[in-house]
């Protein structure tokens, strides 16, 4: 019992990081109706700058990280405008699939700068290890899980306390009806892809410390697929139940299934949970119901 | 006596049409008819030539192999992208599994090649069909997800289900023997894998103009209005399924069959988004454009291969390291690119052109 508490406990603190990755998504899938495939790429590329900034030119952490995140969101804003400006008032699904290729293209991009083997990647970060009575919680998934809740509540009061949330939640609701409002939709869903950039790189950061840095990193962003579908694609809050889940049940499926002889089981268990989730509910928890004919 | 501008427009542009029959045949003018027997004689010329050791090589005969196999499974590709208008970031895994099918089936039981191929086709529609049931409650961007789920699903088991598979080791598949004949020489593998796709081709166009496409096409345009007139549309979404996925099949099988051996990574998820490429560079909903798509999407990472290996030779040995992530920015790359400027693909441009030159040199025909 204790054991399964523990393996919870850790699973929940990694959950924390695919909340964010989640609410990353689903931002972006309000403002445009577009899924962003890309987002592992722009994972890695924002923990590269930030690698650049820290690690190669020894600027303090505390100015490392903004600006690092400030970069991050820069090349969110270009790719916007480069690519997802150009499909406004195209099939949603068209941009879905641009963020498809841009994730290759993108992936391409960090293997010809940074090359594809791994950066050692370490933050000196407080030790803050909580090691109450049988329970361990090492201290770099509590700085992921901390900074990750932080994150998450900064966007929610972005979103929810400030002109420009209101712009952003108006744009999402209705776009036509933002315009008419005076409201400048193209400039918001800049905004959005930059706001959601930055979070990724945040996410990127806190997942390159737990181990170090690679390309083939890329591939954690795929996760938030399961947390948005299990939360609910619309969802704020059901980014953060879903990512909890899907946390909590990669900790499950690594401590208790892999040693009965499935390796590598964690990797697909989220899909699993994900395909019996669009068949039983598939708007997941807290989506919008649209009632439509299928 | 026929006037002159009846004549050549009975050839080349043939653009009244008397009825639906006329409107829908394969070949509507005797200018593509007698276009496509050219082409059918080149291509046995060809084959001819090299027998007495002219002309194309077994190199040559092995990309051009490997341009059928990837037309096989895309036209599956395209009927469900392009017709049925359900996308599917799974083609890869289909063919793996019929890739893997057909494999076990020849080492394991012994089964002749020919039958072995029906078999993964007939493995892969059964997956086809299963993937095909969340179609019943969900559509758009969430039905994509479920077949990215199942792609990640049957990466899974291929890589860790030894048993069977023999993990990321592969199966090794013997010479394949066609009817008691091997196809040993890549000319000889072309020229039963050209016949195939033909066939399959010619299948896949009868199809599109039977009532299942009609009804595809309905289900693709407006699935309620489709519903309104009476098509079932979730049967046809799962026939869509099930169809596209048997091409994956024998798509898979038939490239097992061309490498002798089925090993995990060439029915990865980067391999379901070059497929996507192919159809979408292409064109949507239109089968020869799926010819074209193939044809550039398969040609792009061989002339990068002669590329890199002549700036390799050339300057810097150490440049191979390249190819990978090159051929990763041009597949991504030309998704962006024909998704933002030439959303019609290359048949949207074929089309283009041919019409300028139909009706040179008039700006346009006044009726």
């Amino acid at each position: 019992m204790l054991d399964l508490l523990q393996t919870l406990g850790s699973g929940v603190l990694v959950g924390l990081v695919y909340a964010l990755l989640g609410l990353c998504v689903v931002i972006i899938f309000k403002a445009s109706e577009a899924f962003n495939f890309a987002i592992g790429e722009f994972l890695v590329i924002g923990s590269f700058l930030f690698y650049v900034l820290f690690f190669d030119l020894h600027i303090p952490f505390i100015l490392a990280l903004p600006l690092g995140l400030l970069l991050a969101a820069a090349v969110g804003a270009l790719v916007e405008r480069v690519t997802i400006k150009p499909l406004l008032g195209r099939a949603p699904i068209s941009m879905t699939i641009v963020t498809l290729g841009l994730g290759f293209f993108l992936r391409a991009c960090v293997q010809l700068i940074w090359g594809s083997h791994t950066y050692s990647f370490f933050l000196d970060l407080p030790d803050i290890t909580v090691e109450v009575g049988d329970f361990l919680f090492l201290s770099d998934p509590i700085w992921a899980g901390i900074l990750a809740i932080l994150t998450f509540v900064l966007v929610i009061v972005f979103l929810f306390r400030t002109r420009w949330g209101l712009a952003i939640r108006a744009t999402s609701e209705d776009q036509a009806k933002a315009l008419a409002f005076g409201i400048n939709a193209r400039f918001i869903l800049l905004i959005v892809w930059a706001l959601s950039a930055l979070c990724i790189a945040v996410a990127g950061i806190m997942i390159s410390n737990f181990g170090a840095l690679q390309v083939g990193m890329g591939f954690v962003g795929l996760r938030a697929i399961p947390v948005v579908l299990i939360g609910g694609m619309d969802s704020i809050g059901g980014a953060l139940v879903g990512g909890i889940i899907v946390g909590m049940c990669e900790a499950v499926a690594g401590a208790y299934i892999e040693p009965l002889g499935l390796v590598g089981f964690k990797d697909v268990a989220p899909y699993i949970l994900l395909l019996l989730v669009l068949f039983i509910r598939p708007y997941g928890l807290f989506g919008t119901v649209r009632i439509e004919r299928v | 006596m026929r006037s002159l501008s009846e004549w050549y427009n009975d050839i080349f542009a043939s653009t009244a049409v008397a009825s639906y029959r006329e409107d829908e045949r394969i070949f509507r003018t005797r200018f593509m008819r007698t276009w496509f027997v050219i082409f059918l004689c080149v291509v046995a010329a060809i084959n001819l030539a090299s027998l007495f050791g002219v002309g194309a090589n077994e190199y040559h005969y092995f990309i051009g192999n490997l341009i059928l196999v990837n037309l096989i499974s895309a036209i599956g590709l395209q009927l469900l992208v392009g017709f049925t208008g359900l996308l599917s970031l799974g083609h890869a895994a289909f063919m793996g599994v019929g890739a893997y099918t057909s494999a076990l089936l020849i080492t394991e039981v012994g089964c002749p090649f020919s039958l072995s191929i029906l078999a993964g086709g007939a493995a892969a529609a059964l997956c086809g069909l299963i993937v095909g049931i969340p179609s019943l409650r969900i559509k758009g961007f969430y039905l994509m997800v479920a077949t990215l789920a199942f792609q990640f699903v049957i990466e899974y088991t291929i890589i860790h289900w030894e048993g069977l598979t023999r993990g990321i080791r592969g199966i090794e598949l013997p010479t394949p023997h066609l009817f008691g004949i091997p196809l040993e020489k890549n000319q000889a593998y072309f020229i039963f894998v050209f016949l195939l796709a033909v066939f399959f081709m010619w299948g896949a166009k009868n199809l599109t103009r039977s009532k299942i496409g009609r009804a595809f096409i309905a289900v693709r345009d407006n699935d309620i209005s489709a519903e309104i007139i009476g098509i079932p549309i979730f049967r046809y979404k799962l026939m869509a399924f099930a169809v596209s996925a048997f091409y994956a099949g024998v798509g898979g099988a038939v490239f097992a069959g061309l490498l002798r051996t089925a090993i995990p990574e060439d029915y990865v998820f980067l391999n379901s988004i070059i497929f996507l490429a192919m159809v979408l560079v292409g064109g949507l909903g239109r089968l020869v454009g799926t010819v074209f798509g193939v044809i550039f999407v398969t040609l792009v990472p061989v002339l990068l291969d002669l590329l890199v290996s002549y700036i390799a030779h050339a300057f810097d040995p150490n440049f191979t390291v390249y190819m990978g992530p090159m051929k990763e920015l041009v597949f991504g790359g030309l998704i962006i690119l024909f998704i933002i400027f030439e959303p019609e693909g290359l048949v949207g441009i074929w089309i283009r052109l041919r019409d300028y030159f139909k009706i040179w040199p008039l700006p346009y025909i006044s009726e």
